[in-house]
């Protein structure tokens, strides 16, 4: 117990073993690296379908999603069905799960049923961390809160090294509601240690409050980051322009005066994307707010690469799923 | 009459000016003596124990202990509570009104003096600022005052409607009862859950700024001032509060502060579940709910501003806001997780290492604890003087302790400190002269 304990400059250790997979930044660049090879692997097996060796056999995976979505979720079936495992799903709002039954005994009831692995999702940032702290099986976070989607930043970074290039040195602009994220955060924190240079811009509501009164982040997980506020300056040096999607909602709560207003300031519209150069890609973790975002028009241009994303998220989770519900220990 | 005497201990008596050697003699339920240095022998009718090594101070007055009786009695009660506040070395507490029902009316709080009459500590009660806690109307102060009440708090919330706020304080002045208002403004708090800054945003968790606090607390400042009212500020925890109550005392208000144990030992980065280490990445320990109180742990910077507002006297007294809950409302997200961390147990110790570490001196922190919470409830108590009540508690600094839950008295064992081995532990706790908690003789 001691107040003044300050970060102890040490190199960068992160477990050779992995029994979950919680964030990107626990995971060390040879455990990212062998996932991306198995995911290429993983890729060919969608292809040929038929003459997989079903590597999940016998494995049963549960995955729980106590905030909706659909696109997550299908994908991560898909992935443990084409290698063969048992797939359970659950959706259990979380508004339902009363005090009585929490969430932890919900979970734990279903790990005594022999399960494999848990697939889980929650609109309270950590949760992932709790369920990991007392439960016996690997846990793969599909998203919690505000804070961290692994998967997707996994694929995100697949997708950019298939279709862009090397990411290292690639310069990357994120725009769209940094401080609601999980996508943002995760994207952030892994381009940056990855070697990427990442700007974000977006209205000032929408930033995490520690970033509002800085131009750039030199402590911490998000060290490099470049925070500016004209879209116009930084599309031009951009090889990446990485859109978010704006909710509804965030218009009621007051941080923004209509999505309107976002969409003709924020959004890539087609004369933004022109503004771009001619190498540079548009990605989307989606859903996508047509018109919003994106305008529909850039929605099927090849530079966009959204269903790529989709595309290789099917990959990248057969490969995660492979290495976690197998005992999870990744070498 | 029993004889008793405290031999060749380290007795501190900030009240009356005393650190020293000496041994301490009670008769029956009163303090005979304190005799300077050490007298040699004691005849047969006297029981002797020896506290050599061990510091002699009175037993501690906490203004802020929620005991939630009744309503909530699976998360404490009375008996459990009073046992732990006596191993944690008080003597007196102050039971914070948040409970089912809360203390809004005369005979609710004779219920209250009926209810403690057999605890083993000395417990008062504080009422509420209006009917049910609700905010809208004035609760009967002069009723609640007369039947005993010590202060008036709506503790949990806030008065957030400034008008009333102000005519709770008019109104409470022929009391002479201190108005305790928990300072946070609602609205700017949102739907937060620790302090706004990097560390929330890391972990993304919502903010609660620290403007929610210290914006309330100047508002009360000004309307003590305006009114001549009396206002006791609970748990301050932004250096910018520290800032408006060093001026208003300047100024002349009425006004008096109290800080927990925590906010003056962790800030934001317990939140990680390492004790205060910032990970390179976050570990399964991240999230730890213990660490989850209204207000939040906060930044070093407002860590080091309360340490040295205590030190320079702005902030009159250390108050535990000891917040028992039980397992159920803890083990969930964060968000989730009731507010609140128990302490009374671990409090002295926490704020022991302050000492060793050079940052507040002893006699400071026994005044904080002793003296100060007792001038403000205008009680006559925490003092060691000759003829006073013989509430004495005594700590032996070189022992150390496993901080679990079957090593806990309260009923539940929510605090970070959970798996710490802690330094220093009360050996002994009077009431009257009556031994209620020992681990010595």
């Amino acid at each position: 117990m001691s107040v003044q304990r300050k970060l102890q400059p040490q190199p960068t250790i992160r477990p050779k073993k992995l029994k979950h997979l919680l964030d990107v930044d626990s995971m060390s660049l040879p455990l990212i690296r062998d996932l991306f090879q198995s995911t290429e692997l993983m890729k060919k097996m969608i292809e040929s379908r038929l003459d997989n060796q079903p590597l999940l056999k016998g494995r049963t995976i549960v995955t729980i999603f106590f905030e909706n979505s659909t696109r997550t979720r299908v994908s991560f079936e898909q992935a443990g069905k084409i290698l063969g495992a048992d797939v359970i799903n659950l959706n259990i709002s979380s508004s339902s799960v009363s005090k009585g039954e929490s969430i932890l005994n919900t979970v734990r009831t279903i790990q005594s049923m022999g399960i494999d692995c848990l697939v889980i999702r929650h609109n309270h940032s950590g949760v992932p961390y709790f369920m990991a702290r007392n439960l016996d099986v690997p846990v793969i976070n599909a998203g919690d809160g505000w804070h961290a989607h692994p998967t997707q930043t996994l694929l995100d970074v697949f997708t950019i090294q298939n279709e862009v290039g090397e990411i290292s040195g690639k310069q990357i602009l994120i725009v769209g509601d940094i401080k609601h994220s999980r996508v943002a955060r995760s994207n952030i924190s892994t381009f940056l240690r990855l070697g990427a240079k990442v700007t974000v811009v977006c209205p000032r509501t929408l930033l995490p409050d520690s970033w509002i009164a800085t131009k750039e982040i030199f402590q911490g997980v998000f060290t490099g980051l470049k925070i500016r506020e004209n879209i116009e300056e930084e599309l031009p040096k951009s090889d990446i322009v990485m859109t978010l999607r704006i909710q509804n909602e965030r218009q009621q709560q007051g941080y923004l005066p209509s999505l309107d207003e976002y969409s003709r300031v924020w959004g890539l519209s087609h004369d933004r994307f022109n503004k771009l150069s001619p190498h540079a890609f548009v990605m989307h973790p989606g859903p996508v707010n047509e018109g919003i975002e994106i305008s529909s028009e850039l929605m099927r241009n090849k530079n966009v690469l959204i269903e790529k994303q989709v595309a290789n998220g099917v990959a990248v989770r057969m490969a995660i799923l492979h290495k976690f519900a197998t005992l999870g220990i990744l070498t | 009459m029993k004889k008793l005497v405290l031999k060749g201990g380290f007795i501190c008596d900030p009240a009356n000016g005393l650190q020293g050697i000496g041994d301490l003699v009670i008769y029956g339920q009163k303090i005979q003596e304190i005799i300077h240095k050490t007298k040699g022998t004691w005849s047969d009718d006297f029981e002797v124990v020896d506290a050599k090594g061990l510091i002699v101070m009175p037993g501690f007055i906490d203004l802020h202990t929620h005991l939630r009786d009744p309503g909530f009695v699976w998360k404490e009660d009375i008996k459990s509570g009073a046992i732990a506040a006596s191993r944690g070395g008080f003597t007196t507490i102050c039971a914070m009104p948040n409970t089912k029902p809360p203390p809004d009316s005369a005979p609710l709080v004779r219920d209250f003096f009926q209810r403690v009459a057999d605890a083993q500590i000395r417990i008062f009660p504080i009422g509420t600022i209006t009917k049910n806690r609700s905010g809208k109307n004035l609760s009967p102060m002069m009723a609640l005052y007369e039947s005993g009440v010590v202060g008036f708090s709506d503790d949990g919330d806030p008065v957030m409607d400034p008008k009333l706020m102000r005519q709770a304080l008019l109104y409470s002045i022929d009391t002479g009862l201190p108005i305790i208002n928990h300072a946070e403004d609602m609205n700017l708090k949102g739907p937060g859950v620790m302090n706004t800054g990097a560390v929330a945003d890391r972990l993304g968790l919502n903010g609660i700024l620290p403007s929610s606090e210290y914006l309330m607390v100047n508002r009360d400042i000004e309307l003590a001032l305006s009114t001549g009212g009396k206002i006791h500020i609970p748990h301050v925890s932004t250096k910018q509060s520290v800032s408006y109550i060093k001026e208003a005392k300047t100024n002349g208000v009425n006004v008096s502060a109290e800080v927990t144990p925590q906010h003056l030992t962790m800030n934001e980065n317990w939140v990680y579940g390492l004790h205060g280490d910032i990970p390179e990445h976050l570990t399964v320990d991240a999230y730890e709910t213990n660490t989850k109180v209204n207000p939040p742990l906060r930044s070093q910077n407002d860590v080091d501003a309360l340490i040295q507002g205590l030190n320079e006297g702005v902030i009159d007294i250390v108050a535990t806001d000891h917040a028992p809950h039980s397992l159920a409302d803890k083990q969930c997200s964060f968000d989730q997780a009731e507010a609140g961390i128990n302490n009374i147990e671990t409090a002295f110790c926490q704020l022991y290492e302050l000492v060793e570490r050079k940052k507040i001196a002893l006699g400071t922190l026994v005044s904080s604890m002793t003296e100060k919470p007792a001038k403000i409830i205008e009680k006559n108590f925490g003092t060691l003087s000759k003829n006073s009540i013989a509430d004495i508690t005594v700590f032996d600094p070189n022992t150390s302790w496993l901080v679990h839950p079957k090593n806990l008295a309260s009923k539940s064992a929510n605090t970070p400190l959970l798996g710490q081995k802690l330094k220093g532990r009360i050996v002994l706790t009077l009431v009257e002269g009556k031994v209620v908690h020992n681990e010595l003789f």
